[in-house]
């Protein structure tokens, strides 16, 4: 296969991944203040103003935020071609759903029409051009890998996680029944389990499928591991997907196969990490064995019959479960994942300035310089006694306290890493330029 | 150019990134136009392509398998060298 002479788009510009990962950790730091000033109440009902705000904040906030800024340059390394207007698009996506994901907290603790209609609005464009334009990448050919197809299905999943959720916005201001629609559309608006299927969608789907699809891709490459079992990596995203789609008709049968699902990609995880060539001490390696480890606790848990268990923990399962696959599922990889790539990321901006200027290579420094190993072990240690102590609150709320002083903690030394790995990306470069004026 | 070209061989297919980069380009600064770096990775390094054009290489990629790919660059001037060695292969 000759690929030469092909035009391939260079890394979109740093700064636009970059505004989505540090926007990320300050919506988690509004999250703990919600939890710090929302007490003990928010933590008896999933439906309660302040926990629909801080699950949003944390899903869209944080979550969604990464993986948008992530993506814009995940798909010129993997796919080798990128998104069309790179700045255009991912400058007004951001401000767009920054805004949106801002007004929708806000209309979750003050709901009114003006906040209702803003976040509606804004989300539908922030993620709604976002969408358009991966799509518009991820329909070409260029590649066909199971990193790109598992990004297609998570894309779809994407979609549909915006759709249920702007209907069911739509559901606390508009009289669905003063609308002449047809009997099955009447039904699927109003159906109760609307909110089960957003919520699986947004966690497993979009999430979970984009989680698992990158995994392929960048574990063997960061950690020079084999590459997944072709079964897993061919044939898992697709299962996944069809298991979704059955979740609407046949939700309890569909959950029980994509948390199987869930654990057999864990144990594929942890084998391919075990092969790995370069067994170094790493936080991000570390972050997926939690990961992996998570999701058999899962499915346990999941499987352990009623019985087995105490009462309390009976009530409480379907909170404690979600909190584990956010928190030490997904939020684990998506930390640990950027502890890998800003540093990845500068060194090879910094790089490609210096390919027509070989003589700059001297200024840029030495990987571990933009984070070091000992700063991710801390972040790594703060986020599972973070983790441990949401469990507990969800468990005994009088704890809430605790839990928004850790998260507070823990998102603000990431932003200070982030920060420091930066501000050494800008420094270096403000050099090669000045070397490249000489 | 006439001169047939020399093959520089660098197996980067063991190391982790950013190094399989910092190597290619270690080479590509000491590279003459009478060199051709031939370089053995586990996956094509999409950005770099447009950039080594941009700095006056051409390359050359041949997919070898899913995790194996052997990419050539050289200087453009060097274009029907590289095809006489590509021939003579």
């Amino acid at each position: 296969m000759n690929l030469s002479g092909l035009s391939f788009n260079a890394l979109p510009p740093i700064d636009l991944p970059f505004r989505f990962f540090v926007s990320a950790p300050l919506f988690v730091l509004f999250c703990a203040g919600i939890i710090l000033f929302s007490g003990e109440a928010m933590w008896l009902s999933r439906w309660h103003p302040s926990t629909l705000a801080l699950t949003h904040g944390f899903t869209l906030g944080f979550i969604t935020m990464v993986m948008m800024g992530a993506l814009l340059q995940l798909l010129p390394v993997i796919g080798g071609i990128g998104i069309a207007k790179p700045r255009l698009i991912a400058r007004n996506c951001h401000i767009f759903f920054t805004s949106g994901v801002l007004s929708l907290i806000a209309n979750f603790l003050w709901p009114n029409d003006w906040l209702f209609s803003l976040s509606f609005l804004l989300l539908a464009m922030g993620l709604g051009i976002y969408i358009c334009a991966l799509a518009w990448v991820l329909v070409k050919k260029l590649s066909q890998g199971d990193a790109i197809i598992g990004f297609r299905f998570a894309i779809s999943a994407l979609v549909v996680v915006l759709a249920i959720g702007l209907i069911i916005l739509a559901r606390t201001q508009v009289n669905f029944y003063q609308l002449q629609l047809p009997t099955f559309l009447f039904e699927i608006l109003l159906s109760k389990d609307l909110t089960n299927s957003h919520a699986i969608w947004g966690l497993v789907g979009w999430v979970g499928l984009l989680i698992i699809s990158v995994s392929f891709q960048v574990i063997p490459m960061f950690h020079v591991a084999p590459s997944f079992p072709r079964n897993i990596s061919h044939y898992l995203p697709a299962m996944m997907f069809i298991l979704l789609l059955g979740y609407f008709y046949q939700p309890t049968v569909s959950l029980n196969f994509i948390v199987l699902l869930h654990g057999l990609y864990a144990i594929s995880l942890l084998w391919v990490i075990t092969k790995r060539k370069r067994k170094v001490p790493d936080s991000t390696i570390n972050y997926w064995q939690l990961a992996a480890i998570s999701l058999l606790v899962l499915n346990v848990f999941y499987f352990i019959p009623d019985d087995y268990i105490s009462a309390d923990l009976v009530t409480k399962k379907a909170v404690l479960m979600t909190a584990i696959f956010i928190y030490f599922y997904l939020v684990a990889v998506i930390q640990g994942m950027l502890l890998k790539i800003l540093p990845f990321l500068s060194y090879t901006h910094l790089q490609q300035l210096c390919l027509t200027n070989f003589s700059a290579m001297q200024f840029i420094p030495h990987m571990h310089s933009f984070l070091h190993k000992k700063h991710g072990q801390w972040l790594l240690f703060l986020h599972i006694l973070t983790g441990g102590v949401l469990l507990v609150t969800i468990m005994l709320p009088s704890t809430y306290w605790l839990l928004a002083l850790l998260l507070f903690v823990e998102f603000f030394w990431l932003l200070i890493l982030m920060y420091k790995a930066m501000s050494l990306y800008y420094l270096t470069r403000r050099k090669i330029n000045l070397s490249d004026n000489e | 150019m006439s001169k047939s070209l020399e093959l520089i061989v660098v197996d980067v297919s063991g190391f982790a990134p950013p190094e399989p980069m910092t190597i290619i380009l270690s080479h590509l600064v000491k590279l003459s136009e009478y060199e051709c770096l031939q370089v053995e990775h586990r996956r094509q390094p999409f950005p770099l392509y447009e950039k080594l054009t941009l700095a006056g290489f051409n390359y050359h990629c041949v997919v070898n398998n899913q995790e194996s790919i052997t990419l050539y660059i050289y200087h453009s001037g060097a274009q029907t060298a590289f095809e006489c060695l590509i021939k003579n292969n």
